[in-house]
Order: C-alpha cells, then structure tokens, then sequence
C-alpha cells in the first residue's frame, strides 16, 4: 500500500468514526463542562463570579480549574481591587477551540 | 463515560451550555455606565478646555483637569465592581475609546490653532462627536450581554 493509499484510509477512518470520540476528556466532566461553558460567555470573569454562576464551593472550583489551567484550557489571573486580592479567570484561545469542538461532538450525538 | 453518552444527555448539555449565565445585570449597569461616563467625561474636559483656554483662564483650565481626573477615578472604581466582562468587551471597550481619545486630540489640536477661537455654536457640537465612539461602544457591550 502506498503512502497516499494510507493516508486516504486513515482520513476515511476518520471520517465515519463515531462522535463521541470528539468529545474532549477534559471538558466532558460535568464541572468543568459547566465552568467552561460559563466562562465562553465571557472575556474574563472573577472567581467568585464563575462560583456563583456554576454553583460548587471554593475548593471544588480550585480544583478544577487547576485541571483546566494545566490542560491550557483555562488561564488564571491574580491582582487587587483596592486592597482586596482577586482572581480573574479566562479561557485561553486553545481552551475556546476544544469547547467548540466539543460541542459539535454533543450536536452530532445529540442529533442522533 | 463518553460510550454511555445518549443523545437525550447531549442535547442536555447543549441546552445547559446555552444558558448558563454568568453576566449579572449588575455587571452590565456598571460597564455602561463606565463607557457613558467616560464619554461624558472626555466631551466635557474637551469643552471645558475650550472654554477656559479661549476665555484666557489657566486656573480654570487646571480646575477643570482636576476635577477630570476625579470623575475618571470614580469611573474606573465603578468599573471595578463588574465581576465580569461579557465577551467582546475588551475589543469594543479598546475601540471605543481609542476612537473617542483620538476626536479629542483632534479637538484639541483643532481649537488650539484656530484663531479667532472657535465658537460654541462650532465646538460645542464636535464635543458631542467626541463623546459618541464611546456612548455607541456602551450599547454594543449591553447588545454583547444579552
């Protein structure tokens, strides 16, 4: 078989694989999934903020973001307003590009 | 996990992913605000500029700087209250005011080698000019919340 010959297989394999296997890891869990999906809507948010609008403690937020920021999805940004430390968190560019698409994973699954 | 996903889960996560709000209308009010202030506040140290320097009033002129300088502290502390930004807003913020900081340069460079000076009836609109990039950017970030 030549080169071409595998390439075109492997692209055809891929082609018709299932959905599911788009799904990103590191997003599907349902936290982080949710904190993803909050900060898309956003440039940056505090933490409280994503704490609020996801709905988990202080701890469990840390520790997810802490996989997010280690898989490049997240970045996570400290400084003061006033004297008042605060941490700002965004999605990176490579971060915004998985949840996209995963999303186009859970449309075809979803889709049937 | 992913083999057991069904199509009813999916679509679950896509509707949970579509309204998940994190944009209170809090932050909104304070972001507009912000832009509506800082619009408000260029236009008038452009015209309070105008005005001091065409009626040869250096104290006035130092007056009203000052008095600039504390609105855009108090702007930028009510800004600070927002605890988030919706997307887009650091690249209409960005052209909002790099669009107003330029018409007041202009204004400026416009009135200070004109003579006879300026009218109000000339410059007083411009000043409104001055004002809108602004005015506009703060219903695009409200637009951008939604």
């Amino acid at each position: 078989m030549t080169d071409i010959q595998q390439t075109q297989q492997a692209q055809q394999t891929q082609q018709t694989q299932h959905a599911r296997f788009d799904l990103d890891e590191v997003i599907h869990a349902p936290v982080r999934f949710s904190i993803v999906a909050a900060l898309a809507k956003v440039d940056e948010a505090e933490f409280a903020a994503v704490r609020d609008a996801v709905q988990v403690s202080d701890s469990v937020l840390s520790k997810q973001v802490t996989i997010l920021e280690g898989a490049g999805y997240v970045g996570v940004k400290k400084g003061y307003v006033g004297k008042r430390p605060r941490t700002w968190l965004s999605l990176t560019r490579a971060g915004r590009a998985a949840f996209e698409s995963h999303l186009a994973a859970l449309r075809a699954i979803a889709g049937g | 996990m992913n083999d057991r996903l069904t199509p009813a889960e999916a679509a679950a996560a896509l509707d949970q992913a579509s309204t998940v709000q994190i944009v209170s209308p809090a932050d909104v009010r304070a972001l507009t605000a912000y832009l509506v202030g800082l619009g408000a506040a260029v236009a008038g140290l452009l015209a309070a500029s105008w005005w001091t320097l065409s009626h040869d009033n250096p104290v006035g002129f130092a007056v009203s700087m000052g008095g600039y300088a504390v609105v855009l502290s108090l702007l930028v502390a009510l800004q600070r209250r927002a605890r988030s930004t919706p997307r887009g807003f650091k690249r209409i913020y960005a052209w909002g005011l790099g669009a107003t900081m330029a018409l007041y340069v202009i204004g400026i460079m416009w009135f200070s080698f004109t003579r006879p000076w300026l009218s109000a009836a000339v410059f007083l609109p411009y000043c409104l000019v001055v004002a809108l990039p602004a005015w506009f950017a703060a219903v695009l970030i409200r637009r951008a919340a939604r």
